[in-house]
């Protein structure tokens, strides 16, 4: 079974939470926070972690409104998250040989 | 498969496959709007029902004054709507989710402005007796298009179904216009074709 070269994937998007969240919002228009934590079982502090390194590369856009006196965070992935996503699953099919 | 250590084309098969699982979720989530679908479809089903029991006599109201009651109608009904909006939970918009908000958002807007016009033609007694019918079944046939939009575009097979019943009784109810019965089928065609799917809804995205 031969190895993979870690080095050769995109470093911001691969770990588990970033990559959970990358593809989940490669679905979507946009989700918001609490639905995220929710999806990908995580804590509130390790997906905000997660987001914050993402939306510092700009693959993620955080937005925060107010909506009936409750702060409602929106997130959604940039168009350069999307080329990178993109870039990294062919990355990984490549590796794969798929 | 971490940086910096040995990696496995097994390992990194696990994440691909959870990657995909986490997409399909993704996909497959709901749409947020169910109480606003319930909403309006109860309102005109009542608005339907009282225009039928005011035609009928039930109720002592002059059939001249439906046009008002049309108006009222619309007026509460985008009144509830803004405030049923503001306190709706935010979640995912998917693209078919999106779609369907905006066709019921623009569908609405475009309905309610035919309304208001046709009232006002009642209103100076210009009107065909026909337009209130057909009314509702542009509603109706409205909101089966969306359905059957959303559905294929989702790929929901539930929401498709919703979205033939939604046709197969905006057709049907052609055959009544004209018999004092319409008024009361309306009512029954918005159960099927709006409140059942609102229900679906609202229960699917807790």
């Amino acid at each position: 079974m031969a190895d993979i070269d870690p080095e050769s994937l995109d470093d911001i998007i691969h770990g588990r939470m970033r990559l959970g969240i990358m593809a989940y919002l490669s679905a979507v228009d946009s989700t918001t926070f609490v639905v995220l934590r929710k999806h990908l079982n995580a804590t509130g502090g390790n997906l905000s972690v997660a987001l914050t390194k993402l939306s510092a590369a700009g693959y993620v856009d955080i937005s925060r409104t107010i909506k009936a006196r409750k702060t409602e965070t929106t997130i959604r992935i940039t168009d350069q998250g999307r080329v990178a996503w993109s870039s990294y699953l062919d990355q990984m099919k490549r590796l794969l040989g798929l | 498969m971490r940086p910096g250590s040995p990696t496995s084309r097994t390992q990194a098969q696990e994440d691909l496959a959870f990657l995909r699982t986490i997409a399909e979720q993704a996909q497959a989530t709901p749409p947020t709007g169910g109480p606003l679908l319930l909403w309006w479809g109860c309102l005109l089903a009542c608005s339907y029902l009282a225009h039928g029991a005011i035609l009928m006599g039930w109720l002592p109201i002059k059939p001249w004054h439906l046009g008002f009651l049309w108006l009222a109608a619309m007026i509460v009904g985008w009144l509830g709507h803004t405030l049923i909006w503001r306190h709706l939970q935010p979640g995912t918009e998917t693209t078919a989710a999106l779609v369907l908000h905006q066709a019921w958002l623009f569908g609405g807007i475009v309905i309610t402005l035919i309304g208001v016009s046709a009232n006002l033609r009642a209103m100076t007694g210009a009107m065909d007796p026909i337009v209130f019918p057909m009314f509702g079944v542009m509603c109706l046939a409205l909101y089966s298009i969306v359905f059957m939009l959303f559905g294929a575009a989702g790929r929901f097979a539930h929401y498709r179904s919703f979205g033939v019943a939604g046709a197969g009784v905006a057709i049907a109810l052609v055959w009544l216009i004209g018999s004092p019965l319409f008024y009361l089928a309306v009512p029954f065609g918005f159960v099927i074709a709006v409140i059942l799917p609102a229900l679906h809804m609202i229960r699917s995205a807790r």
